[in-house]
């Protein structure tokens, strides 16, 4: 299969190539060098990504559902505004990555490295972060409606407005993380680590603290 | 596909974009970001909404024969008059929505949420409403002759002297005389 004159195969070497606005529904991409490509408003989904380098590559606005991105490589990349969801993620490295308003509904993110991400507005209701390193990630006014962040590390995170109605908050560390404003009702905090963690006007009705009391 | 300046595509950012009496037929809208969106009069005609959110738009009178909206949010969408016959809207959020005098003939609603929507005057005749909820739902002058009912919820479902359920598949699994 050829696009825009370029050759679409499992290890295509596409670095810095124009491949904004195409069509590649269920293409097989496996381990290409995508690097610094331009995919603004691409439709790639259900394609098979895993082990690609998208570094710095910008995917704002892409369609990306159903896609398979295990391991790839996403640091510094730019998915805002893009369509992502049950893509596989897992273990996918996106630090410094650009996720503004992304739609990462039902995803899977386990043990993805989103280090000093841009998450703002970010809808990840049903999403599995389970064991995910997010610190220092930035998730102002997020949606994580029963998202699993079970043993994930939000480290200094930003979570200000953010709504985490029906998460799993099993052993996951929220250390110095600011949760101002936060949605927190009924969470079950038991196991959590919130030393440090700015819980200012955050809504913790019926949640369960780390002391084991149960807040009003 | 181009129109009015939008691009429509799958997962495309239309929040609160004008597409009055746009014609959207066969349109593949899935994943489509359009709360606030108008689309009064549009022609939506087997376009494809799957997943799209849907908040707060007017699609007052707007054409959605044989749509296929599986699991769209519509929660307080205005559809007054719209026609949705044999549209597919498994699983939709339809929370306070506006159907009033909307054609959902033949249409699917099997496991919808409709809480609190209004669907006064609408022909529901032999729709699929199985699972669905219909909890405080207004269904004054609603015709649901030969609905599907089957392990729908009517907590507190507003009918009146008109509400036609005649030889509906009840909840409870009875046919309804």
């Amino acid at each position: 299969m050829k696009v825009n004159g370029f050759k679409i195969k499992p290890r295509a070497k596409l670095a810095n190539t124009n491949l904004s606005d195409t069509i590649l529904p269920s293409a097989d991409l496996r381990a290409a060098d995508l690097s610094n490509a331009n995919l603004t408003d691409a439709n790639l989904c259900y394609s098979a990504l895993q082990y690609a380098n998208l570094s710095n590559a910008n995917l704002n606005g892409a369609y990306l559902r159903g896609v398979m991105l295990m391991y790839a490589n996403l640091t510094n990349a730019n998915l805002s505004d893009a369509t992502l969801p049950m893509a596989d993620l897992e273990g996918a490295n996106l630090e410094g990555a650009n996720l503004n308003e992304v739609n990462l509904k039902d995803a899977k993110l386990v043990g993805a490295n989103l280090t000093n991400a841009n998450l703002t507005g970010a809808d990840l209701t049903r999403a599995d972060l389970s064991g995910a390193k997010l610190i220092g990630a930035n998730l102002t006014n997020a949606l994580l409606l029963s998202t699993d962040i079970s043993a994930a590390d939000l480290t200094e995170a930003n979570l200000s407005g953010a709504k985490l109605i029906g998460a799993n908050t099993t052993n996951t560390n929220l250390s110095a993380a600011n949760l101002q404003g936060a949605s927190l009702q009924g969470a079950n905090l038991a196991s959590a680590n919130l030393m440090g963690a700015n819980l200012q006007e955050a809504d913790l009705s019926g949640a369960t603290m780390p002391d084991g009391t149960v807040h009003d | 596909m181009e129109v009015n300046g939008y691009k429509i595509r799958p997962g495309a950012k239309l929040i609160g974009a004008d597409l009055r009496n746009a014609n959207l037929s066969d349109a593949d809208l899935a994943d489509a970001k359009l709360s606030g969106v108008n689309l009064e009069g549009a022609n939506l005609k087997g376009a494809r909404l799957t997943d799209a959110s849907l908040e707060g738009a007017n699609l007052k009178g707007a054409n959605l024969t044989d749509a296929y909206m599986h699991g769209a949010n519509l929660t307080d969408a205005n559809l007054e008059g719209a026609n949705l016959f044999r549209a597919s809207l498994t699983n939709t959020n339809l929370w306070r929505a506006n159907f009033t005098a909307a054609n959902l003939n033949y249409a699917n609603l099997s496991h919808a949420e409709a809480g609190l929507a209004n669907l006064s005057g609408v022909n529901l005749a032999r729709a699929n409403l199985s699972g669905a909820s219909l909890y405080e739902t207004i269904l004054h002058n609603a015709d649901l002759s030969y609905a599907n009912l089957r392990g729908a919820s009517l907590y507190q479902a507003q009918k009146n002297s008109n509400t036609n359920l005649f030889l509906a598949w009840m909840p409870d699994g009875t046919i309804n005389k």
